[in-house]
């Protein structure tokens, strides 16, 4: 213990850089014959315990004397845990972090190059979480599940206001929404849509052919006052105003307790959601549906959200974590995840999911992510696209206006020095 | 005293030996409070003051390493439109919350010296409790009084019939947010100063306004010529603790607002979290932060310096 002590001391910083540099072969052999402790952060909700336990008994099987332990993190100040542990002697070896999380970690040099590491299904990945887990073509994250959103209704109210045939396209879904939203009394919602909810809105401008901004070589351009742009969040507000009586400065939040409470008949939602609030009020368990999202034309391009599975650059078990990843992400247990519910990682996959988890990945195939810029996480820090809705969807600008402000901000923060 | 009395003797070697203990022993009865301080405040201080001329973005947090950027960071920050946005409005609000604190304390305080006793106990220990309820929590119990959906004060108002208030939003308005902050920093601070300024009214003997009464002073004069003037230490204590509390406001506004509006309530140290924790600009954030401390440390000392010559 002191000779390592003394050892990584003597290293110091430089230590990060070699495994960065080398990946495998230097930061990993020296320290991992003998006990070894492999520790493991993971996100709440992600895999559940069950399947936790058998992946480890199955890791430490086949690594006598290796012993996994699972440390399961709260979302909410996440990336605090994550910068003091990332800047400590002893990180953890492997990370569970959200798909928007990974780049600017793995730009700042405090996660693992993958890159020439074998993973299963690896040419079939989900697109949308591979260009997550990458940073200058180099592989950082691996896809670990996704995860989308979908329309949750309730069957009871959709039945009292005499719907039946789910929409397949967004007039569909307002009529239904404004039929819906006529049966209910004045607090009543079709569609609860909060005004800064983000990734529920976005797609709509994707949906039109909009996109939230450009790269052209090393400068970015914002895009969101582009014409396919607005007329997709023009597509938004009208939805909006016409079905929800969401206040407009809220977010996402409430949603599976209004609709629970019967305060809305529809929400755009993660479709673990279903689960969860069946679970909390049983007598709603068999009265929740969903559909994907529909858009102008066919379903609407999703924001693939989920996770990826990442190294510490500073770890000194480098061949164990990237052995347990890769037992994580492989066949045999992402299909046990995918009967859980959570999306795999691979559309090769797709056999394995059924009922939401099913119309999730259907969904997934057309999807969409935020701009692969590092400065990225400043204009999502600074609210910029959830200000601008909230603006739209409170009437406090146009759709110009806010588009318009929104792309100088982010013209601004992405070509900063 | 005793020395001048009594013929000095010639030093002898216990004497010496015992002066020389007496001038080590107040050192090492020193220690453990200077070891405390320099740990907790001191070396914090440093450290964020030497952060401040450095780099101290995310990769340099993972590596450990230290670049040194001089007056980068001083300059960014005083060129930085959103600082310039968000000093006024933190010395407003803190203004607004130091004033609006002293004037409910003070009726308070007031109020318990005139109460019955029973009065009075349920208002001290009702005070107690507010004071001893964590800012967290009151700041999280503010958030859902006020929530557009399921808060009690829509529910209430709307009940009432004063307004049809069933979604009003009291976070999305800039003025009505900050109108919430205001009253949960109030909320928190005025059982303190209440219960400071009745601790100084007992103090005052009472005979001094039984002479003004007989005299034919009404209670208003009385209060500012003779309770006000006595009580005045204690009002320069509240006021200095009150603006530094209220300027470095943070978790009030974190978990309410976060900022919101449109950025609209961001204040100091909500831009300091921003900038450093939330954006990994260690250096940036640790730049406002020495501002901060030593625009508080300006503003104090100036106070407390006039209010020493007015006492002269």
């Amino acid at each position: 213990m002191i000779k390592t002590l003394t050892r990584r001391r003597a290293l110091g910083a430089a230590l990060a850089a070699i495994t960065l540099g080398t990946a495998a072969a230097c930061g990993g052999a020296e320290a991992e014959d003998g006990p070894a402790t492999l520790n493991v952060w993971l996100m709440k909700d992600s895999a559940p315990d069950a399947v936790l336990q058998q992946v480890n008994t199955e890791f430490q099987n086949a690594h006598p004397g290796v012993t996994v332990s699972v440390q399961i993190l709260e979302w909410d100040g996440r990336d605090v845990k994550w910068k003091t542990a990332l800047a400590s002697d002893t990180p953890p070896d492997v990370l569970e972090m959200g798909n928007t999380d990974v780049l600017a970690y793995a730009a700042s040099g405090g996660l693992t190059d993958l890159t020439g590491r074998e993973f299963e299904n690896q040419a079939t990945w989900l697109q949308g979480l591979t260009e997550a887990g990458s940073y200058e073509d180099k592989l950082y994250g691996v896809p670990y599940y996704g995860g989308d959103r979908v329309v949750i209704y309730r069957k009871d109210l959709w039945q009292k206001a005499g719907l039946s045939a789910e929409p397949t396209t967004l007039a569909e879904l307002k009529a239904a929404g404004e039929k819906l939203q006529q049966s209910g009394g004045a607090d009543f919602s079709g569609l609860y849509f909060p005004g800064r909810y983000q990734y529920a809105a976005l797609p709509f401008l994707y949906d039109t052919g909009g996109v939230i901004a450009t790269r052209n070589g090393e400068k970015w351009a914002g895009a969101l006052s582009s014409p396919q742009a607005q007329a997709g969040l023009t597509n938004w507000a009208d939805l909006v105003k016409a079905v929800s009586k969401a206040p407009a400065d809220t977010d996402e939040t409430n949603l599976p307790d209004v609709l629970a409470q019967g305060r809305t008949g529809m929400i755009i939602g993660q479709a673990w959601m279903v689960g969860s609030i069946g679970k909390e009020h049983p007598e709603l368990a068999d009265q929740l549906a969903a559909f994907p999202v529909p858009g102008t034309a066919g379903p609407m391009p999703v924001f693939l959200g989920g996770s990826n599975l990442a190294s510490a650059a500073a770890s000194r078990h480098q061949d164990l974590a990237y052995d347990w990843i890769k037992l994580m992400t492989g066949t045999k247990y992402q299909t046990v995840l995918a009967q859980g519910g959570l999306l795999p990682n691979s559309t090769s996959l797709s056999g394995a999911v059924t009922g939401i988890t099913k119309i999730q990945m259907d969904a997934a195939a057309k999807s969409w992510f935020t701009p692969t810029s590092t400065k990225w996480s400043d204009v999502d820090n600074a609210q910029v696209l959830m200000d601008m809705l909230q603006s739209i969807a409170a009437g406090d600008a146009t759709v110009a206006e806010a588009t318009k402000k929104a792309d100088e901000q982010i013209n601004q923060m992405l070509n900063a020095a | 005293m005793t020395t001048t009395l009594a013929p000095p003797e010639p030093p002898t070697a216990t004497t010496v030996a015992l002066a020389k203990k007496r001038q080590i022993t107040p050192y090492i009865l020193l220690i453990p409070a200077t070891v405390v301080v320099f740990a907790t405040l001191l070396y914090p201080v440093g450290r964020m003051v030497a952060l401040s001329f450095q780099r101290g973005n995310l990769g340099d947090l993972i590596a450990r390493r230290t670049v040194w950027v001089g007056l980068d960071n001083y300059r960014s920050v005083l060129t930085d439109p959103v600082f310039w946005t968000v000093l006024p409005r933190t010395v407003g609000f803190a203004a607004v919350c130091v004033a609006l604190t002293l004037i409910v304390a003070t009726g308070c305080a007031l109020l318990l010296q005139h109460a019955s006793r029973w009065a009075r106990v349920t208002l001290s220990v009702g005070m107690v409790i507010a004071w001893a309820t964590p800012v967290l929590i009151g700041a999280v119990i503010f958030k859902w009084l006020f929530d557009a959906e399921f808060g009690v004060v829509n529910w209430l108002l709307t009940a009432s019939g004063l307004c049809d208030c069933g979604h009003r939003s009291w976070l999305g308005d800039q003025w009505s947010a900050f109108a919430v902050l205001v009253s949960i920093v109030v909320w928190g601070a005025v059982p303190f100063a209440a219960l400071s300024i009745y601790a100084g009214l007992l103090t005052v003997p009472p005979e001094l306004a039984e002479a003004a009464r007989v005299d034919g002073a009404s209670a208003s004069r009385i209060f500012w010529r003779i309770t006000f003037p006595l009580l005045r230490p204690i009002y320069a204590i509240l006021i200095v603790l009150s603006v530094i509390w209220d300027t470095k406001v943070f978790p009030q506004v974190w978990l309410t607002t976060k900022g919101g509006p449109y950025q609209g309530t961001v204040m100091l140290g909500v831009y300091i979290y921003q900038k450093g924790i939330v954006g990994s600009q260690f250096g940036v954030a640790s730049t406002i932060a020495v501002l901060m401390t030593v625009m508080l440390l300006g503003l104090s000392w100036i106070y407390i310096r006039a209010m020493r010559e007015e006492a002269r």
